[in-house]
């Protein structure tokens, strides 16, 4: 039999092993750097129907045939910020998460989505970013260099970075150049990887986007990239001969191995923020990079890396900035609290980085991505 | 206006949702009791909306059924009769840590984990904290007779509580123990007659709705190590702790459970695929022991020694593959996820006296012959005096979620025939209940006394 709800149907042994036990709803627990799971429920709405529990009992009786108020439970798996942790503190290894996404793809079939939503995906479609910036000024931050370096690097911005907070890819390319490679991009050529869509439940666009991206930078021998939920998209095209570095990775090595040399410009912070990515969880490669490279510059960090397996997202992700902007403010509210109003904040992920600068309202913390907060203080040799 | 919307319309301090899209996940706990369907949740974030919602309930006849963390085993949050899930959850505050009593008292929806993180600093602790400890709640704990750690010093959860706030029926609220005095506070809980904080105490929400639960606090101890003992057989096992028992050597011994050969042997064999399986033992005790390192290294010679006398002898490979990474690497989450990693499971709670060990795990036996369908385990939780034991029946909830449920009743008769007695009764074990007709009599002239209109969690103890 062929079932109404196919995205559903391919997690049908999550949906009836879930036993109930309500982790993905709320936990602390002070050894495993856990304290809550899931910002939505946190800054939202308390209630378990907008949980990853709630996700799998929907998504069950979904299933099993029963008839649900759609637009309800649309408002409800479209405010999910995709952060992952319900997956994480599982403690029998189900994917919430990605039944939440399934959710997303079975209503957006069925083309019921809240408004924002629709907005986003037009969005996409007509500009290629969820930032609503034209897809022919993705580029304008790009200024001409010239370089007598050798070894090639092709840069790929993301999202972010190209049209959210372009200093920081301007600031990447500048860093990269003084570590002495010739960066290259692919000019108006650029695009998403599809990481958006994927996150609003549409796998099957995400995924022509991440192929149409890969078939563009095949010939390239090393890609960089900065966006974290990039990373993500790369990840799940799982190509062996395509394995790009994240900035943070890229930058870490340039200067441990002494291809690039910072010299202080201004008075260090004696402490850093890091401000992790949820996206980062599954590849804690460019967090640890970040905090590798700041300790040896002689920058202490917090929080430990011990503590990547759980964070709560900024609200940055999954569409969280334009369902639900107050939920996602507070979300980021949360985060820099965590800081400290004194604190430098250093984000590994470019789109965490603009969502806590669009959020923040006073004083507060300065947010830096990797890049710019390098820049600005540190000087380097440029074209070495 | 319709009765439900009655009772929850206009509600202070309290979220109210009756979208079936939200009630969804309010049918049920980890149980294999069925769910029920509720009209409405309440969510209330201060005493005073359970108070109003307890004096409509009650007016309007509409059943209320009352839930914490939601993981229980027993169906007691499972809402058959419909009206009002009150959810707890969001009575959460942390209401007075007293260190000269040592006593804290909490709201009921205190998450265990965010209690222990806040009393670290203090260097406390409470003696008991279930093995679902991170999400299961105070409140949850106390209602439904959570098992969790500890139970070997401490005995159960139900004997670590000073006393209890409590709203009634009709709105009346009450303080047990010291606390029922004006201005005395929680300091000790047999005073003033009987025990009624015992009363609600396992009371899965039948007699009141607890709103305030006062805990002993206990010094974090200081060195904490796990020790495996192996024995020949279940009767060489239940001998030895019943010595560890009457000799009263549980000072230090936070938690101690007992593992059946067919456990011992997946877990060994996993590790160590080339084991000899008939090398192993038959019945493995686990011991964690903590406290001050001194007192801690003289009890645990004493009861190596003991252990040798029952012809028993240390087992380090089951500490390591098993017992400690229970306890000490994925403390409370791993013990969760023995339960549940393979599939669904019923789990039937049940107490029996320590020298019925061998029985209880004969009840396990015949379910695997009589009732081939399933997968069984059990393990065993050593008490002060006596012990817990679970029994687990692993179960496809596609296909054979009703099977599941009857098999759990059949293998329920099956432990008291064996001199077993219900434990964590919620629902699971109604049936049982109402056969101890004296016992059921009275709990039912006390369920009619306080809750006269019948409303609190009906079918939850049989009531």
């Amino acid at each position: 039999m062929t079932s109404k709800v196919p995205l559903l149907a391919a997690f049908a042994k999550d949906l009836y092993h879930c036993s109930d036990c309500n982790y993905c709803v709320d936990a602390v627990w002070a050894e495993r750097g856990i304290d809550h799971v899931c910002p939505t429920l946190q800054h939202h709405s308390p209630l378990m129907s907008f949980s990853g529990r709630g996700y799998l009992a929907a998504a069950r009786a979904w299933f099993e045939g029963q008839e649900l108020d759609l637009d309800a439970l649309s408002e409800r798996v479209f405010t999910c910020t995709t952060c992952g942790n319900c997956e994480q503190i599982c403690p029998i290894g189900l994917h919430p998460t990605a039944v939440g996404r399934a959710l997303r793809g079975e209503l957006q079939q069925r083309n019921v989505m809240p408004q924002p939503v629709r907005d986003l995906l037009r969005g996409m479609r007509e500009d290629g970013n969820p930032n609503g910036v034209a897809r022919s000024d993705r580029m304008a931050w790009q200024q001409a260099r010239t370089s007598a370096a050798a070894e090639h690097v092709l840069y790929l911005p993301g999202c972010a970075a190209a049209t959210a907070i372009p200093a920081e890819a301007q600031a990447a390319v500048e860093l990269m150049a003084a570590a002495g490679y010739v960066v290259q991009t692919l000019e108006n050529d650029d695009t998403c990887c599809g990481a958006p869509l994927f996150e609003l439940g549409d796998e099957t666009s995400a995924t022509s986007l991440i192929e149409a991206l890969a078939e563009k930078v095949r010939a390239a021998s090393t890609v960089v990239i900065s966006g974290l939920e990039c990373a993500r998209s790369w990840q799940r095209l799982n190509d062996a001969n395509l394995q790009p570095v994240t900035f943070n990775e890229l930058i870490m090595t340039a200067l441990l191995t002494q291809r690039l040399h910072l010299n202080p410009r201004a008075t260090l912070p004696p402490r850093v923020f890091v401000l992790d990515s949820c996206q980062s969880r599954t590849a804690l490669a460019p967090g640890r990079a970040l905090r590798q490279l700041l300790t040896a510059l002689g920058i202490a960090t917090k929080p430990s890396v011990d503590a990547a397996r759980f964070i709560v997202c900024c609200g940055a992700a999954g569409g969280m900035p334009q369902v639900e902007p107050v939920a996602a403010d507070r979300m980021a509210d949360a985060r820099l609290l965590d800081a400290g109003a004194d604190a430098v904040v250093v984000g590994a992920d470019p789109r965490c980085v603009a969502h806590l600068r669009r959020a923040q309202r006073d004083a507060g913390p300065r947010v830096f991505g990797l890049a710019e907060f390098l820049n600005t203080y540190f000087t380097h040799d440029q074209n070495r | 206006m319709t009765k439900i919307a009655d009772v929850v319309t206009g509600l202070a301090n309290a979220l109210v949702t009756e979208a079936p899209i939200d009630l969804l996940t309010y049918q049920r706990d980890c149980s294999v009791i069925r769910p029920g369907h509720a009209q409405a949740m309440v969510r209330p974030t201060r005493r005073d909306a359970v108070v109003t919602l307890m004096q409509r309930a009650e007016a309007a006849r509409v059943p209320v059924y009352v839930r914490g963390g939601g993981t229980m085993y027993a169906g007691g949050v499972n809402p058959q009769a419909g009206g009002v899930v009150l959810d707890l959850s969001g009575l959460d505050r942390i209401l007075e840590i007293d260190l000269a009593r040592a006593v804290v008292v909490v709201e009921p929806g205190v998450r265990f984990g965010a209690l222990a993180k806040a009393l670290r600093p203090h260097g406390m602790t409470i003696g008991i904290i279930p093995v679902t400890g991170p999400t299961a709640t105070i409140g949850g704990a106390a209602s439904a007779h959570a098992l969790g750690t500890g139970s070997a010093r401490h005995q159960s959860f139900a004997d670590e509580v000073v006393g209890l706030e409590v709203v009634l029926t009709g709105g009346r609220v009450i303080r047990t123990g010291s606390a029922a005095a004006p201005d005395a506070g929680f300091f000790h809980r047999y005073c003033i007659g009987p025990d009624l904080t015992g009363l609600f105490l396992g009371g899965d929400a039948t007699f009141g709705v607890i709103t305030a639960v006062a805990l002993w606090l206990h010094p974090l101890p200081a060195f904490r190590e796990t020790v495996c003992y192996g024995f020949p057989s279940p009767v060489a096992a239940s001998a030895f702790i019943t010595d560890l028992q009457t000799r009263e050597l549980t000072r230090n011994i936070w938690y101690g459970s007992g593992y059946e050969a067919p456990s011992i042997k997946a877990r060994v064999l996993t590790a160590y695929p080339a084991t000899d399986p008939t090398s192993l033992p038959q019945f493995c005790v686990g011991l964690d022991y903590g406290g001050d390192e001194h007192s801690v290294r003289h009890d645990q010679e004493t009861i190596d020694s003991l252990c040798r006398e029952h012809a028993g002898a240390l087992a380090p490979v089951f500490n390591e593959v098993y017992f400690r990474r229970l306890r000490n690497e994925d403390l409370y989450w791993y013990g969760f996820a023995g339960y549940f990693a393979r599939s669904r499971c019923a789990i039937l709670m049940t107490s029996l006296p320590t020298t019925r060990l061998s029985a209880f795990l004969g009840v396990i036996d015949q379910q695997r012959q009589t009732q081939a369908g399933f997968t069984w385990g059990g393990a065993v939780v050593i008490c002060k005096r006596g012990l817990h034991g679970g029994i687990m029946a692993f179960y496809d909830e596609a296909t054979q979620w009703a099977a599941a449920e009857a098999a759990a009743d059949t293998a329920a008769d099956a432990l008291i025939a064996a001199g077993c007695v219900p434990y964590k009764s919620g629902k699971i074990w109604a049936r049982q209940v109402q056969s101890f007709s004296a016992y059921h009599e009275i709990l039912n002239q006390l369920k009619t006394c306080l809750d006269p209109q019948g409303i609190l969690s009906p079918g939850n103890l049989g009531l």
